[in-house]
């Protein structure tokens, strides 16, 4: 039988390495994470080793065993953690974070700051507790399932610490003057809790997850087994972890407007306070679900490129969702485009939703709209087109119709534009190709450190023009 | 290179409101078509002897033309190749890169050269024997679909210098 104690090599190890030298570090702009951080990240596995060894050495469990073990372990694992935070250490450098990790392993990563997609200040439940926060930076490029290399985390930080740099690094990743602090806002929407309480009542999934697993149920109940009732168990857990998900995720969501761009901050046991610079935002849905049109109601989403998260508002008034639309998009005007409708002999292929099937352009921005039920509203910039395609299924071609995509980077909102004539497909594809053309060309100009910077402008120059490859 | 076949599939799926000269489309090399027929028939074969065999065997001598069955699904499937080989064609314009392709399911796929974030070319061990590779252009979006299976080394090399090449000229923010 071999000891399962990882530590030892480790701290056996660690007395031979040289620290960083600690006179230097005021000078060079280096900074620790706070020093609470191997406490909260270490103390779930250190209790996770003491537990297995626990079980499977002692004979039985004395108060003893339980001291001899921790004993060893505690030094051991106090050890390991303190040389880990002492060699993890960052700096905000003139383009770049700078990231030093690794106690035998050292490595260093540059995050560029103008390739920053949003920032995050997040404080799980345990951080919350101890008034900690985690940094969290977004990065493009998410391509092969590669998230975890794209992002920066910084775990853990005091809240004042985390919202200083997170000030920091979006005001020199916007090119304007870093240590002016924390730059006001402006609020744009708060979601109520009782309001999105009621819309989470009124949608349906839960509804239906309940009906399905009572159906599934009631049998049980009839015959008096409770078999049915096991099967059902874990799916009513689920159903109650997603709602109440939703509405943690959601609580007391605000949505505010910053020179450094939006913020969007919201939860109820992990707070997360998001901020995601201006133009960043590549796509924008307002989706409905069917009871909440009597309210008028709607939810909003967007996308970022290299985010996974994508809620922007979970649930508000149709005028003020659009307001922030506006916001985001200026001169954008969502309800007033005339937007054409397929062919009539769509209908053949799409009855019922063919009457809710709109899609054009205006100068700035493409809009395609549909669903009869959950109805939704996608729109995107111009200039945020990644490539575009025309797809024609055999039945559409016998009616001579296709589909055309817009592709975005990043999230849920997906620009699909169903059932046009072919011709016309073709026409849109290719006039979108020329607008999306022009409006890339116009987003380039810009210099780093501009000082023609205005709030509402998209932070777009403050890259060489080959960053992207 | 090999320029694209005269028959361009079907009305409406035409180069006219691309404003791009029919003659610039080029289509793959035929290479491509040889390997894929290649590994149907290695798959074909096999199959249309055995079912052939076992007819033959509970049905006697007649029961032999059981075997036409695969072999026509053979011909179908020579024949199919040899349409999506000439349905694919790519075409370079001033800003953007066409790719169109597909029978069944026809697509046309549209990459500004702005947008792109790398260029794959890869060719496995099959691939290499014959003489082919392939292309592949990444955007920031995930359902961006845009390869070109077939071209010859050379052809590929070009074609991917010459897309970094205005790539970076024309790179956008994203």
């Amino acid at each position: 039988m071999t000891r399962a104690e990882p530590e030892p090599s480790v701290e056996d190890a660690a007395p031979s390495l040289q620290p960083p030298p600690a006179g230097a570090e005021p000078d060079d702009g280096y900074h620790h994470l706070h020093p609470l951080t191997p406490l909260l990240r270490g103390w779930l596995l250190v209790v996770a080793v003491a537990v297995s060894i626990l079980k499977n050495f002692a004979e039985e469990l004395t108060v003893r065993s339980v001291t001899l073990t921790l004993s060893a372990l505690l030094p051991a694992a106090s050890a390991y953690g303190y040389c880990a935070w002492r060699f993890t250490r960052y700096r905000v450098e003139a383009e770049d974070l700078r990231l030093e990790t690794g106690l035998l392993i050292k490595r260093v990563r540059h995050v560029r700051l103008d390739r920053i997609q949003s920032v995050d200040v997040a404080q799980p439940l345990i951080a919350r507790v101890t008034g900690l926060a985690v940094l969290r930076l977004d990065l493009a490029g998410t391509h092969d399932g590669d998230a975890e290399e794209s992002g920066t985390r910084l775990s853990y930080l005091s809240l004042e610490r985390a919202r200083l740099l997170r000030a920091e690094l979006l005001a020199r990743a916007a090119g304007v003057a870093p240590g002016a602090g924390e730059a006001p806002e402006r609020p744009l929407a708060y979601v109520p809790p009782l309001r999105l309480a009621a819309a989470i009542t009124l949608s349906p999934a839960p509804w239906l997850a309940l009906g399905a697993a009572f159906i599934l149920v009631t049998p049980a109940l009839l015959t008096g087994t409770f078999a049915g009732f096991i099967a059902v168990a874990p799916a009513l857990v689920g159903v109650w972890r997603t709602t109440f998900d939703r509405f943690a995720t959601g609580f007391r969501f605000t949505v505010s407007e910053s020179p450094d761009g939006l913020r969007i901050r919201g939860g109820l046991l992990d707070r997360a306070h998001h901020t995601v610079p201006h133009g960043r935002v590549q796509a924008v849905s307002l989706r409905g679900s069917p009871l909440w049109r009597w309210l008028g109601w709607v939810e909003l989403q967007i996308n970022v490129a290299g985010d996974a998260r994508s809620m922007l508002l979970p649930v508000a008034p149709r005028g003020q969702a659009v307001n922030v639309i506006e916001r985001l998009l200026p001169a954008v005007d969502v309800d007033g485009m005339a937007l054409p409708r397929p062919p009539g002999r769509a209908r053949l292929i799409a009855p019922v939703r063919w009457r809710r099937m709109r899609c054009g352009a205006d100068d700035r921005v493409f809009v395609v709209r549909g669903g009869v039920l959950w109805q939704r509203t996608d729109i995107i910039p111009h200039g945020k087109v990644q490539s575009i395609r025309v797809v024609q299924h055999p039945a559409h071609r016998l009616l001579r119709l296709a589909d055309v995509h817009l592709d975005c980077a990043g999230g849920p909102v997906r620009i699909h534009a169903r059932l046009l004539d072919v011709r016309q497909a073709h026409a849109i594809a290719a006039a979108q190709a020329e607008r999306s053309r022009l409006s890339r060309v116009a987003a380039v100009p810009i210099v780093t450190g501009s000082p023609a910077w205005t709030p509402l402008r998209p932070l777009s120059g403050a890259r060489d023009p080959d960053a992207v490859h | 290179m090999h320029t694209a076949p005269a028959d361009t599939p079907g009305p409406g799926w035409s180069s006219h409101s691309w404003r791009i000269d029919p003659g610039s489309w080029r289509g793959l090399s035929p290479q491509l078509r040889r390997l894929r027929r290649l590994l149907l028939l290695i798959g074909a074969i096999p199959v249309i002897v055995l079912v052939s065999l076992i007819g033959g065997a509970f049905l006697g001598l007649p029961g032999l033309a059981v075997g036409a069955v695969p072999t026509a699904a053979t011909v179908w499937g020579w024949r199919s190749i040899g349409r999506a080989w000439s349905a694919w064609r790519y075409a370079e314009r001033e800003e953007d890169l066409l790719i169109s392709h597909g029978t069944f399911v026809r697509r046309l796929v549209v990459v500004p050269y702005g947008r792109m974030q790398l260029v794959d070319v890869t060719a496995g061990p099959l691939a290499q024997r014959f003489g082919i590779a392939q292309v592949r252009l990444h955007t920031a979006a995930a359902t961006t679909d845009a390869v070109i299976p077939g071209l010859s080394p050379v052809e590929a090399a070009r074609l991917r210098d010459s897309l970094t090449e205005r790539g970076e000229a024309q790179a956008a923010v994203l």
